[in-house]
């Protein structure tokens, strides 16, 4: 059981909607024994790994901002129209907490600015320069968590 | 004065559809309309793409059942090569398209209707989802959960990735199964079969619980069309069409997917952008007919693993004298049928040496100009029709998807829900009435991604509308 979980989301043919996951699988190349996912988007079979992770990073586009952003999370299940498509993060863990009993002690969003939505595989220039920032941020948090 | 009551969005669907409720003037329901509101044109946008690239293209019509898109897309492409592809090629997109049939109907019957069936048509609708199943019942929402992951696993194991992995390719797959990941997928079974028993039980006991709700639900006599074997056996992968009728009767057997278009028509309504298939022989709208689990359990003679063929005699039963079950409230038994022989028949081929075998390609260049694609996706028959030139570039591409082939009767089961449960006279829509006409249309579990090939949003809303199209309430959620 690997005690760190890192979910990237989005959609990849969306252009800068797959930020996350782009960051995501970069974090993945960089280290190891941790478990990483990239997915389109949360869904509740995610809860089962939730609940076995101690840290857990969300790794989403955010549109409308200009910079990093970093928040923490806590279970929330006031979510009316928790969908099994389209959870948010909150709803997730709250899924996690109620299935299994237990859930991340620590949970971190991450919101990477996006500019652009169109049809595409690749990231604008703008949301590009903005990777490598979260990727060396959620690094840094599990360093710290793990010494 | 006539007044219309609409539903708006409907919800747990996968879509975004709005219902309209149309009253007389004497305020009694005259009709019921669902309409589908959402357009995206995949056949359109296909043409110029090389024949090789649809199925990867196809399956992005729907995040929900994209195998089936892959695995029809891809048979459809093997009549324009015109190979037989290999044996255990053939065994691998069947155990891919039993996943799919697994992960879908334990998305449906876990999630998307058991908020209905366990806490009730009448429960507050702020906790009638999935975290009101998991505090009404948390050992069924885990093994839901469980389930679908299953069927995930294996779809993930195969192509790569869990949605729109590019791994059926004209001609066969593209990678083999090894003898570890087989093992891996062995390793689910017996969790598997004792949630699908689990299911099976409890929706026996929804049965017992709604015996007032289930006679308005979708009641009524119809065609049914799905696939059978050479024998009439349960089939989901190849085989040849059955057309049944609501009294048991056989209306055409044994019709070569290939003729499709002699039968069925494509009828289209401007209030829509579902089209509505229709039995060509009966006209539109008289050739109503239904697809899915409620069609395929219905029409076949037999299910080749023995707990589903137990089941299967156990659903017939409640046909009565002609032995066809023709409410549309059982889709949910009969899914959960489906799920057990999926379940069964993963084991069966996974235990079958030539599902690792590495023969997987048929390789050949563009042979015909024309090529029909059919399986049975989890929620009917699907389609995939091409048109390509000598160097394999779409020219035209025609995709009949299970969920508009439910289109008339969906309609019918709105109507036949509206006039059972609204009293029009009030000019209110109570949020009881609300969800069991919504509760109607989940039988059928809709993809209106698929269907109109559109963007997936899950409301719903409902309008009454009087005689004169006035809005009289509207409810949206």
């Amino acid at each position: 059981m690997k005690p760190v979980l890192v979910i990237g989301y989005g959609n990849t043919l969306r252009s800068d909607d797959g930020a996350g996951v782009r960051a995501a699988e970069i974090i993945a190349q960089r280290m190891n024994d941790i478990n990483v996912l990239c997915v389109h988007q949360l869904t509740p079979e995610l809860a089962e790994s939730l609940a076995e992770a101690s840290l857990a990073f969300f790794l989403d586009a955010e549109v409308g901002s200009t910079t990093l952003t970093v928040s923490t999370l806590t279970p929330q299940s006031n979510d009316s129209n928790a969908s099994p498509h389209s959870m948010n993060p909150q709803s997730l863990l709250a899924m996690s907490l109620a299935l299994y009993g237990s859930a991340p002690k620590t949970t971190y969003l991450i919101g990477i600015p996006a500019y652009d939505l169109r049809f595409s595989e690749t990231l604008s220039s703008e949301t590009s320069k903005w990777i490598e920032p979260a990727v060396e941020k959620v690094i840094s948090l599990i360093q710290s968590f793990l010494s | 004065m006539s007044k219309t009551i609409t539903i708006s969005p409907v919800t747990r669907i996968e879509g975004h559809a709005k219902i309209t409720i149309h009253l007389d003037d004497k305020g009694d329901v005259a009709d019921a309309r669902f309409h589908v509101n959402e357009f995206r044109g995949f056949e359109k946008f296909a043409e110029g793409r090389l024949l090789w690239e649809m199925p990867g293209i196809t399956s992005r019509i729907c995040g929900i059942c994209p195998a089936s898109h892959l695995v029809t897309s891809a048979k459809a492409g093997d009549s324009i090569l015109a190979v037989e592809i290999p044996e255990t090629a053939e065994k691998l997109r069947r155990l891919l398209t039993l996943a799919q049939w697994l992960q879908s109907h334990a998305l449906s019957f876990f999630h998307l209707s058991s908020p209905d069936f366990l806490l009730g048509f009448d429960s507050d609708p702020a906790t009638r989802n999935v975290f009101g199943l998991i505090a009404a019942n948390k050992e069924l929402a885990r093994r839901g959960i469980r389930l679908r992951k299953f069927g995930q696993e294996i779809i993930e194991i195969l192509g790569g990735r869990r949605i729109h992995t590019p791994w059926t390719v004209p001609g066969g797959v593209r990678e083999p199964l090894n003898e570890e990941k087989r093992n891996s997928m062995l390793n689910w079974i017996p969790e598997a079969k004792e949630t699908v028993l689990l299911a099976l039980d409890t929706i026996k006991q929804v049965h017992k619980k709604y015996q007032k709700e289930i006679p308005e639900f979708g009641n009524f006599r119809s065609l049914f069309v799905g696939l059978v074997s050479a024998d009439g056996g349960m089939e989901y992968y190849d085989g040849t069409i059955r057309i049944m009728d609501g009294a048991g009767n056989l209306i055409a057997d044994k019709i070569d997917p290939k003729s499709y278009f002699d039968y069925f028509g494509e009828a289209v309504e401007p209030w829509s952008y579902l089209k509505f298939p229709y039995y060509k022989p009966l006209d539109y709208p008289q050739g109503m007919y239904r697809v899915g689990p409620l069609a395929r359990v219905n029409i076949c003679d037999y299910i080749e693993t023995p707990l589903a063929e137990a089941e299967r005699k156990e659903f017939k039963k409640l046909g009565g004298r002609v032995g066809v079950v023709n409410n549309s409230f059982y889709y949910h038994y009969a899914r959960c049928i489906e799920m057990l022989f999926a379940v069964e028949k993963i084991e069966q081929l996974l235990h079958d040496p030539a599902i690792v075998g590495d023969n997987i390609r048929a390789q050949a260049a563009i042979n015909r100009f024309e090529g029909i694609g059919c399986s049975e996706a989890p929620r009917g028959i699907l389609f995939h029709h091409y048109h390509v030139n000598k160097d394999g570039v779409i020219q035209n591409a025609n995709l009949i998807i299970a969920t508009a082939q439910n289109n008339l009767a969906m309609n019918r089961t709105v109507q036949q829900i509206a006039i059972a449960f609204i009293d029009g006279k009030k000019g209110k829509i109570s949020e009881g009435i609300l969800n069991r006409v919504e509760a109607g249309i989940r039988c059928y579990d809709p993809c209106l991604s698929c269907s109109t090939h559109a963007l997936g949003q899950m409301p719903l809303d409902i309008q009454l509308l009087d005689v004169n199209g006035n809005v009289l309430d509207e409810v949206r959620r």
